[in-house]
């Protein structure tokens, strides 16, 4: 269906669709296109193919433009070597950069506050308010051709004529380096989600990950691919051939994982579940393409353009289904009781039986919340709110979900906000416990760990460690895992961390070597680590199994199983725990023992004295 | 203008294959190296003998490239090009050597698809079309005669000319024409209601159809609602059989359990009893000292009495004990090492024979000093063998066991007995112990091997 046919004499050199906001009143705006052509200008077009406005904005060819993030204005490069910012109706704000060298591509910071731009081999950071705060680096040895800024992990990546694509902090320090390319690199583009990027070359088009290491690769006979673009969602994408070809792709080979079970999706619209011990297996086809995957919690959620399909592990031939508010789904996030979708309109959480429990509310743009910006817990969602980055502080809004039968309307669900005096990276719930007791872990600016309840009147931030890179609750008990750079740390009971000496009695530690840059820690079940190393190989590390199974018992009050595990094993750091948790859920037998066994005599000689002096009754309750 | 030619220049010379890449900066300034290398590859991809004449290094000599170039392009491709803006090695020269690129490379495109279909038809497999050529001959034998059919027929054209004339020529009688137009617009009638019909019946079949889909759905979904209850059904016993199973369960647990239990049992009871042996070893080995030690002794003493002439009543009291010593010790040794049953029978035979008579000897006595005497002889037979026969292996059967560790305990009573010198009882108890634990001893060595095995 062709929607518009321009002049002859209309050379495009690069398009960009109006960023979809929620900012109410602009409706009209959506659906504008930006278009720069080869004889210096750029044209705004509307969504059925007239030309709005036409703008004479450089000398020679305008090499690229692009709307700002939060659609407030433009910016265009052009061969004249200038960086223009424009507004939204094409008036001409500034003009940032003159040079002598073309400006072959420009783009704006997520957060609108500063461009980058290219000059031969240079890339310069220019922010916008202040003309001083420039940031250069001589980033390849040929001219480079292509930089795109992603907005999820903050970071830049470059293709140039060298044949290489490198990736870089905002600081201007090198990532990764791709394998040396026989072509030029002609067009890059990161997946919204920041998951994963896309190279075009001349006949070669390569998927790879954040951290540089090839996905796919494949040869298409289509020239120099010119331009890549991605679908809202991060499944589809679409590159400019010189050929005079569209190339479509789509992400499939996501493979997902929980205990017995392994999912693929092995098609658009069609995944392959398997059970390995039971060595069933089957085809799940679905009527749209499938968009976001979750397996965990003994069910599989799909979100497809249109439905979300709930299959529960033990008989996934009989899906829930429940329609999407909008078609855009970015995130699915799963818990014991409940699983989040995260669509663009907005937060909504669900019940496994297709339910809508309650759909929160707050200042933050959607589809900007990254993985580590949203946790799941059994009965409530925490998001960082990072409306306010000039502030040096974050806010975290914790949200209650309703967990009786009882439906509430949406907007009473209590909201805790907790204040966090540093820039919040990562936030984790903790999966189990009761409500009153719902812990949050948070890894901030600086690594530092902090464990917080959140119920508390005055929640206190205690700090459990630093260095931390990557944080991870286990799925069916209080364990915290956190990853060092050439560590393992599991936190058996963070709420010890009160107490300096019976933290460092209840962490085990344990050497990793060759993690590689950046590596994460994907799950924790039964004290088995699954940690997803830089090269993108996953390794299972056996840290904590016996912790783990003490934390079990005890969850199920089962304190002479408890007792007996821990004289088996005869392990120090198992009496610790044992002897927290008993002092905690004021078991004082046993807590005696343990700290007995543990050398902490002055304990002892306190519960003995307690035991003698208080009434027994008011220590078993 | 410059960014778009050269784009699309640099993408040309890629498909066609151009050694070098062309970069998007390299025309910005005047680049000759770069023209006349371009020039002379394509004109190489034009003409493969042709080489440019000229150089880089004097304006004649580029001028004299640049002619012979668009002399060469002129002839060869029909292509004119402009000579100032190629000299002028710029981005104007890029749009002039884009139009020789631009028709290489749809020279490369186009014929692509012709060339496919002339190899296809070339390299066919003749041995898989013998089909066809059979069906071609046929072809052409039907061809000849349906030409001579043809050759036939038009011979008989001058006869069938004259009555074609004749029929051409006869009047036409309208009333005639009439009726068989009429006639023939009933047929057609007649055809088109009976087409009617049919598609008539096409709908009703339709809907018959339709009416059976319907019914088989119906049925489906009353099969599918069957299906899922008696899914639901829980099938009879199935409780009982998850009882069952529970119950089983338990008992393999417990059996498990008891099995381990008595295994570790047995285990401890043999490591008792190699103890307990081995104890008892060393015990009938300093008894054996002290035995000899007290002999040495005696005869020591007994030299001196014999010299001072004793009464011949207890001489011959001892010359009656002493002759069988020497004789049945070294024997019983000999045997016991050969370790046959003989032996143990000849054994018994010994010890019950000797020794009570020298026992009721000896009890008639009342001597002190050969009581002592004779009562070390017992000790040496019987503690020989006693050890003798701890040092051999324990019966294999369990019920054996029990009774064989009462003997020991009594033998260690009787040594301990022994020891003090004076209980002439239970030291012959011990003997006649011996005796009864004799017969299992020598099966005992490979299955007490196994026993410390285990």
């Amino acid at each position: 269906m062709t929607v518009a046919t321009f002049p002859d004499e209309f050379y495009p050199t690069g398009m960009h669709l109006f960023p979809k906001t929620n900012v109410s009143g602009t409706k009209h705006q959506h659906d504008v296109i930006l278009i720069s052509t080869a004889d210096g200008k750029f044209h705004i077009v509307n969504h059925n193919g007239r030309i709005e406005k036409s703008v004479n904005a450089h000398q020679g060819a305008c090499l690229t433009s692009q709307w700002s993030p939060d659609g407030a204005g433009l910016l265009t490069a052009g061969e004249d070597g200038f960086v223009k910012v424009w507004s939204r109706n094409g008036l001409l704000r500034s003009t940032l950069v003159q040079s002598d060298v073309p400006c072959f591509d420009a783009v704006w910071s997520p957060d609108n506050g500063a461009i980058l731009y290219t000059r031969e081999n240079f890339l310069i950071i220019k922010q916008l308010n202040s003309s001083s705060k420039i940031t250069k680096w001589k980033a390849h040895e040929g001219l480079i051709l292509r930089v795109a800024w992603n907005a999820n992990n903050n970071l830049i990546i470059s293709g140039a004529e060298d044949g290489f694509c490198k990736i870089w902090d905002t600081f201007g320090q090198q990532i990764a380096v791709s394998v040396k390319h026989d072509q030029p690199i002609t067009s890059l583009s990161w997946s919204p989600a920041g998951d994963m990027f896309i190279i075009g070359s001349y006949s070669l088009i390569r998927l790879c990950n954040p951290n540089g290491w090839s996905h796919c690769l494949d040869r298409p006979p289509t020239g120099s691919i010119y331009d890549i673009a991605w679908s809202s969602d991060g499944t589809q994408l679409a590159a400019a051939c010189a050929n005079g070809h569209v190339l479509f792709a789509h992400i499939i080979d996501r493979e997902y994982t929980w205990k017995n079970f392994a999912c693929t999706q092995i098609g658009r619209k069609v995944i392959s579940i398997k059970d390995i011990v039971t060595e069933q297996s089957d085809k799940l086809d679905y009527p749209d393409r499938v968009i976001q995957i979750a397996l965990g919690f003994n069910h599989l959620v799909i979100a497809t353009v249109k439905q979300c399909f709930i299959h529960k592990l033990t008989s996934w031939n009989t899906p829930v289904t429940f329609d999407l508010k909008d078609g855009t789904i970015s995130m699915i996030l799963l818990s014991e009781r409940c699983l989040c979708v995260i669509e663009r309109a907005g937060l909504s959480v669900y019940s496994y039986m297709g339910r809508l429990l309650a759909s929160p509310r707050m200042g933050v743009r959607p589809e900007t919340l990254g993985r580590a910006a949203v946790s799941l817990g059994p009965d409530a969602l925490a998001v960082i709110d990072q409306g306010d980055r000039k502030c040096s502080y974050d806010l975290m809004h914790v949200f209650d979900l309703p967990t009786g039968l009882v439906v509430r309307s949406s907007t009473d669900n209590p909201v805790t906000k907790l204040t966090h005096k540093m820039t919040v990276s990562v936030i984790a719930l903790c999966q189990t416990g009761p409500v009153s007791e719902r812990q949050l872990a948070l890894l901030d600016y600086n690594r530092y760990l902090y464990v917080v309840t959140v119920k508390e009147s005055k929640p206190k931030f205690v700090k459990l460690g630093s260095q931390i890179l990557s944080i991870t609750w286990s799925s069916e008990t209080e364990l915290l895992v956190g990853l060092r750079a050439s560590s393992v740390v599991a936190w058996c009971c963070p709420r010890a961390a009160s107490q300096p000496d019976w933290l460092a009695l209840t962490t085990v530690s344990k050497e990793v070597t060759d993690l590689g840059r950046n590596p994460t820690v994907l799950s924790v079940e039964d004290g088995v680590v699954r940690i997803c190393r830089g090269n993108g190989s996953v390794l299972h590390l056996s840290i904590a199994v016996f912790p783990e199974k003490l934390l079990k018992h005890i969850a199920s009050n089962r304190w002479q199983a408890a007792l007996q595990l821990c004289r088996t094993v005869e392990d120090e750091t198992l009496w610790a725990c044992l002897a927290v948790l008993a002092w905690q859920y004021n078991q004082l037998e046993v807590a005696e023992e343990a700290f007995a066994l543990i050398h902490q005599y002055h304990q002892v000689c306190y519960i003995q004295h307690l035991r003698s002096n208080v009434p027994e009754r008011l220590t078993m309750n | 203008m410059s960014y778009r030619d050269l784009r699309n220049f640099s993408e040309a010379m890629r498909v066609l294959g151009f050694p070098r890449a062309i970069s998007l900066e390299s025309f910005r300034t005047p680049n000759w190296e770069l023209v006349e290398e371009c020039l002379r590859w394509l004109a190489a991809r034009l003409e493969p003998d042709a080489v440019l004449s000229g150089g880089r290094d004097s304006v004649e000599q580029r001028v004299a490239m640049v002619t012979h170039a668009l002399a060469l392009f002129h002839s060869r491709a029909n292509l004119k090009l402009n000579g100032k803006k190629l000299y002028g090695a710029d981005g104007w020269a890029v749009r002039e050597l884009l139009k020789v690129a631009t028709l290489l490379r749809t020279a490369l495109e186009t014929p692509a698809s012709d060339d496919t279909q002339a190899d296809v038809a070339l390299t066919y497999d003749v041995s898989s079309r013998l089909g066809e050529i059979k069906q071609a001959r046929a072809l052409s034998t039907e061809i000849t005669a349906q030409g001579a059919f043809l050759y036939d027929l038009l011979a008989k054209e001058p006869e069938n000319k004259e009555q074609r004339e004749l029929a051409l020529s006869r009047p036409l009688d309208m009333s005639a024409m009439e009726a068989s137009l009429r006639r023939a617009l009933d047929a057609v009638t007649a055809k088109v209601v009976a087409g009617r019909e049919q598609i008539d019946n096409v709908a009703a079949s339709e809907a018959a159809l339709d009416a059976k889909l319907e019914r088989r759905r119906a049925e489906l979904q009353r099969a599918e609602k069957r299906l899922h209850t008696v899914q639901k059904i829980k099938p009879a016993y199935q409780g009982e059989l998850t009882a069952l199973e529970g119950e089983i369960e338990q008992l393999w647990d417990q059996y498990v359990l008891r099995y381990r239990c008595v295994e570790a049992l047995k285990h401890q009871l043999s490591m008792l009893e190699s103890a307990q042996a081995e104890a008892a070893e060393e015990q009938q080995a300093a008894i054996m000292q002290l035995i000899h030690k007290y002999e040495t002794e005696d005869v020591l003493g007994k030299i001196s009495d014999s010299d001072e002439s004793d009464t011949s009543e207890e001489e011959k009291d001892l010359s009656e004990v002493k002759p069988p010593r020497p004789a049945t010790r070294p024997k019983t040794r000999l045997r016991i090492k050969t370790a046959g049953g003989a032996a143990a029978e000849s054994r018994r035979a010994f010890g019950s024979m000797a020794a009570r008579d020298s026992l009721d000897d000896i009890r008639d006595d009342d001597s002190r000093s050969d009581t002592d005497l004779s009562d070390a002889q017992i000790y040496a037979g019987g503690d020989a063998a006693s050890r003798w026969s701890r040092a051999r292996p324990r019966p294999a059967t369990r019920t054996i066991a029990p009774a064989d560790d009462d003997d020991f305990a009594d033998l260690i009573e009787g040594v301990q007995g022994g020891e003090d010198g004076d209980s002439l009882g239970s030291s012959s108890e011990s003997e006649l112990r011996l005796t009864s634990a004799r017969p299992s001893a020598p099966t005992g060595r490979a299955s007490a091997l196994s026993d410390n095995e285990f």
